[in-house]
């Protein structure tokens, strides 16, 4: 008797998970469709696939969580959002639905990226990581058979090409009104610093080695004449990608994207002419600046376990390496990025988790936008030499305290 | 005379460059949609294309999402206007012709509702929309459309209903016209361009609408600025389909403007001396 109401309760259970529907919102890229698809496909769970565009992902789910909307099941999130969403009270703590061995097949910096408050909100599915692009064909007529190792180096190198009446440029930052903190955050930590205490949600850029970070992006600009105006106005890594794909420079810190662009005809001048390295350090051998793409169940979704399912799926080695292959994500999972259909497609994603040995969180502190606005905004006063170094980070130190209230 | 032809050099000279200032975005715009992407990443910018192509405008009108937006925007703006407009000439009218209490209180907040920012009463109408079940639907993008189309229509013609002579309207009514008659048949028909000029500002208003077609429409209620959006991607902007897709989108808003383009300057023109 007990065995058959088991069988009828699983039975029951798993015709009542089948019949479930849930709501995914993500961006329009039809591999994303695909796969809400193939999920379908695996477990009978229908999926109503919501897209948006991707700059706007963040104002539709605040507008609805803010409304107490239970009209997504899954969502995506990013270090910053899930430091914000979470503190709210808008995610579902995923530690207390998933055995904690599931998490160790993440690299453990990722999974501190979805950590808030002591618990995991997300689940990693992909790095949006820098790594160091050069241009093969401009360093090798320049001289140079390898890429710098050290910001020294890169100095030398950029020197030795740069040519402005040529509208050739060694090495191109991207120091944008918003963006200028994120190439000085990877500077201050190949400096042996760090932007942020987690602990104590207190700035830590304004240091010794934050001094040297931003004093050598004020040579680059100032001293050596390296960097074009033109740099200024990036804001993001973006814009810099065209440039570089272009084929006006020479080298830059760039995100996964940029291998694939650079060796696409219809978008780039430098097929074929594009290498990937750590980026280089100085007192650390290397540093870079990751964003962890991951997938997140909001506390009002009333269909968390079907939810799950498809967290899970979308996470899996096969799913992650198909993404891979298809869209060029940097799997989260190493036995997806070591593919080898995904290697052979993209080599550089080699040194992917060999950079992520070395720091490369992203700024998600609670106020992370208007922290890097006010960041950036000194570093752009000290670079263009309206400041010292020093005075620059001090002020920055100040005024974000004061954003703080602290 | 010598002066005249001077002045009138300097005017038609002042004129071109204002007319070049503002029409090179679009004309910058439109050159950039038939250059291959990799041309679009050329340092310097080159102004006319080397190799013109029209693949974005293939691939743009090829994609059913992209026709589908642009006939979603199309319904939303149409019935946006059409709603908009006809409770608009009423409530002007009476705010105009009739003696009530609070009657200028009443059209100062219609007034003022224009100074508030949409984001700032986008969770407000995203909850009365979710309570309606109006969400990701064409009524619910049209009835949050009309909070920033009404105030907008209403004072707009306001300032065409104030200054109309009352005598017209008066004699219509001796004649035995009802109010509502004397609106239909005398003020409305005397009133066209100003009708029409105020349903191109609301309609084309309603076309860029994006913040609202974004949030109430949820994805299922694409329009072409939401469409648009899209191709702001992660890793990066697909121009090669956005500035077709750009273009596309603002024809039907020329064409409209290019058609009655006689009524908006003399419904300006009457609006500016009688508001």
């Amino acid at each position: 008797m007990k065995f058959v109401i088991c069988v009828s309760l699983l039975f029951f259970s798993f015709t009542m998970l089948a019949a479930e529907t849930i709501t995914v919102l993500y961006v329009f890229d039809q591999p994303w469709k695909d796969q809400a698809a193939r999920f379908t496909e695996a477990t009978g769970i229908g999926v109503r696939y919501i897209d948006a565009p991707f700059a706007q992902l963040r104002q539709i789910m605040v507008t609805a969580f803010a409304a107490g909307s239970s009209e997504y099941d899954v969502i995506h999130v990013r270090d910053d959002w899930v430091v914000e969403f979470a503190n709210n009270g808008w995610l579902t703590p995923l530690d207390e639905m998933l055995p904690a061995d599931f998490w160790e097949q993440f690299p453990k910096s990722a999974v501190e990226a979805m950590t808030v408050n002591g618990h995991i909100y997300g689940i990693p599915r992909y790095f949006w990581l820098w790594q160091f692009y050069y241009n093969t064909e401009l360093l090798q007529a320049a001289g140079f058979s390898n890429p710098p190792r050290t910001w020294q180096e890169v100095v030398e190198v950029a020197q030795a090409i740069t040519n402005p009446a040529a509208g050739i440029w060694g090495y191109v930052e991207p120091w944008g009104p918003t963006f200028a903190a994120v190439p000085f955050i990877v500077h201050l930590r190949a400096e042996g610093g760090e932007y942020w205490d987690y602990t104590n949600n207190r700035p830590l850029f304004n240091s010794e080695a934050g001094i040297r970070a931003l004093q050598f992006m004020v040579d680059l600009y100032q001293k050596y004449k390296l960097i074009p105006d033109v740099a200024f106005q990036l804001d993001g890594t973006g814009p810099l990608a065209e440039l570089f794909v272009s084929g006006t420079v020479a080298m830059c810190m760039n995100t996964p994207h940029v291998y694939p662009m650079s060796n696409n005809p219809q978008l780039s001048k430098i097929v074929g002419k594009v290498g990937v390295s750590l980026i280089p350090g100085s007192v650390l051998k290397s540093a870079s600046y990751c964003e962890t793409g991951a997938v997140a169940i909001p506390w009002f979704s009333t269909h968390k376990q079907a939810a799950l399912e498809y967290c899970k799926f979308v996470t899996s080695p096969t799913e992650q390496a198909r993404i891979a292959i298809e869209l060029g994500r940097v799997p989260t999972i190493l036995a997806a990025a070591t593919d080898p259909a995904v290697m052979q497609k993209y080599p550089h994603f080699a040194l992917a988790f060999e950079q992520m040995q070395y720091p490369a969180r992203m700024d998600a502190m609670p106020k992370a936008t208007q922290i890097r606005e006010i960041v950036s905004a000194e570093i752009i006063a000290a670079i263009k030499g309206q400041k010292s170094a020093a005075q620059a980070l001090a002020d920055a130190e100040r005024r974000v305290l004061a954003l703080l209230g602290q | 005379m010598k002066m005249k032809a001077f002045t009138r050099c300097i005017i038609v000279l002042v004129s071109l460059m204002l007319l070049l200032y503002t029409t090179f975005p679009f004309f910058w715009l439109l050159l950039s949609s038939i250059k291959y992407p990799v041309e679009l990443y050329s340092i310097p910018p080159r102004f006319f294309p080397q190799r013109p192509t029209l693949n974005g405008y293939v691939a743009v009108l090829r994609d059913s999402e992209f026709l589908r937006s642009l006939l979603n925007t199309m319904i939303i703006s149409l019935a946006a206007t059409s709603i908009a407009l006809a409770i608009g000439v009423l409530s002007a009218y009476a705010i105009t012709r009739l003696r009530f209490r609070g009657k200028r209180t009443l059209f100062l907040s219609f007034f003022i509702t224009q100074f508030i920012p949409p984001i700032v009463v986008l969770i407000p109408l995203y909850l009365i929309m979710q309570k309606f079940k109006l969400l990701g639907s064409f009524q619910g993008v049209i009835a949050t459309q009309l909070t920033f189309l009404m105030p907008y229509v209403i004072w707009l013609l306001y300032g065409y209903f104030v200054r109309f002579p009352y005598e017209l309207e008066e004699a219509a009514l001796v004649d035995g016209c009802t109010r509502f008659q004397a609106l239909t048949k005398v003020i409305l028909p005397l009133s066209a361009p100003g009708l029409i000029s105020t349903s191109i500002f609301a309609f084309v208003a309603s076309w860029n609408d994006f913040l609202y077609a974004l949030v109430i429409g949820m994805g299922h209620i694409k329009t072409i600025s939401v469409k648009l959006a899209e191709y702001i991607g992660e890793a990066r902007i697909v121009y090669e389909l956005m500035f077709p897709g750009a273009i596309i989108g603002t024809l039907p808003v020329i064409l409209v403007a290019l058609v009655f383009q006689r009524y908006i300057i003399q419904g300006l023109a009457e609006g500016a001396l009688r508001g």
